[in-house]
């Protein structure tokens, strides 16, 4: 038993089992294991178009690597989806890319919204809610 | 306790009557267990030689912002590149990549009980954990976090950490173009959740969410949730193949 520690299979399997499907914790492979959810909520100002580029959302980690990290966005209490958001707004010339994206670093994990375009944006006003789930499994490269 | 072997709760949490989003984790839900992680090349690919389509996550690091941007899952048309057979998992994008290979398989339905749905008060823990256990090699004494398989502690700012619990597996195949599909769960609330697409043809999944069509500067393809559903708009010209996994884990 030189290989591991613990195991603890499904319901039905047995312990002995040779597929790593079967269990549900086996210490020869770490599991995604969080270690932090932030919640977080932004209500774009009036003059959002102005400000092209810019952090609305930031949560510290402090792990001293990159983790592994996923995020879903809610947009005004309606449509809930996964990572970076995008939307094309109006007409050409007066047409407009909106995006929210995302960056990490060692420390900190920030989503920020960029604006690309001319005219007003139809997002000044809307509240985003922001659910980041970053993990103690090192996501560096 | 007919449901289940082991059940340890996250820190604060009475084990008897934790909600199951309230669990460090139970043998009555499957988990993520990382079956293989590395980094990828832009180009390169690793075999896993499974034998089935995994889960699988990765984050890329591009140059959006200021160089430190992240797609975390597969969103733009970046995400499409980082696809996953039964046997291989291939970055076709032009960044590196960090990748993890779950030991679950996307295609074997499954859908997991609520056993406690109510959620608990979580008190202040009067200890930093009751559960924790190493990787190979480390001392599970002096460990630091990513050297740990499981860990029922608290981390920063006082949050009780937490293995992700699988809810619901599911795959529908030959999904019709310009349509819209709603694949439904009954957790009664918002989930993590993740969504793998192919098409019909194709031999190896991708991660997607919002497909962007730069020319035309429409979506063709987008992944939503509620309450009760995923719901995939297909409006690509393409049939599509999708797998999703569900967690117990709440927006």
């Amino acid at each position: 038993m030189a290989d591991w520690g613990m195991k603890i299979t499904k319901p039905g399997k047995g312990v002995t089992s040779s597929s790593v499907k079967d269990y549900v914790l086996n210490s020869k492979y770490p599991n995604v294991l969080t270690y932090l959810v932030g919640t977080v909520s932004y209500t774009m100002p009036n003059e959002a178009k102005s400000q092209t580029n810019f952090t609305i959302a930031e949560l510290t980690h402090d792990l001293g690597y990159k983790p592994y990290v996923i995020f879903y966005w809610q947009k005004s209490g309606s449509e809930y989806g996964a990572d970076i958001f995008w939307e094309h707004q109006g007409s050409a010339p007066n047409d407009r890319l909106i995006s929210i994206e995302a960056d990490m670093d060692n420390n900190v994990f920030r989503i920020r919204y960029r604006y690309d375009g001319t005219g007003d944006t139809n997002l000044a006003g809307v509240t985003w809610n922001f659910k980041c789930y970053i993990f103690i499994n090192k996501a560096s490269v | 306790m007919s449901d289940f072997g082991v059940k340890v709760s996250r820190a604060g949490y009475p084990v008897l009557t934790a909600a199951d989003n309230q669990l460090l984790y139970s043998s009555a839900f499957p988990t993520l267990p990382i079956f293989l992680t590395g980094t990828l090349s832009a180009g390169a690919s690793v075999n896993h030689n499974l034998g089935y389509y995994p889960a699988f996550g990765f984050n890329m690091y591009t140059t959006h912002f200021d160089g430190d941007g992240i797609t975390t899952m597969g969103s733009y048309t970046g995400g499409l590149s980082i696809t996953c057979s039964t046997t291989t998992l291939t970055n076709g994008s032009s960044n590196d990549i960090r990748y993890f290979i779950f030991a679950l398989d996307i295609t074997e339905d499954y859908t997991a009980a609520n056993v406690i749905t109510t959620p608990a008060t979580q008190a202040t823990p009067d200890q930093d954990f009751g559960f924790k256990l190493s990787s190979q090699g480390n001392d599970v004494k002096t460990a630091s976090y990513k050297d740990l398989i499981s860990f029922s502690g608290v981390t920063i700012a006082g949050y009780g950490a937490r293995m992700v619990l699988v809810h619901k597996v599911g795959h529908q195949d030959n999904i019709a173009s310009t349509t819209t599909t709603n694949f439904s769960h009954n957790l009664g609330y918002v989930p993590m959740f993740l969504f793998f697409i192919k098409n019909h043809s194709a031999s190896a999944y991708a991660q997607n969410y919002m497909r962007i069509d730069f020319g035309t500067n429409n979506i063709p393809l987008k992944v939503t949730a509620s309450s009760s559903q995923l719901t995939l708009l297909n409006n690509t010209p393409d049939s599509l193949d999708v797998a999703y996994v569900i967690f117990k884990d709440p927006f």
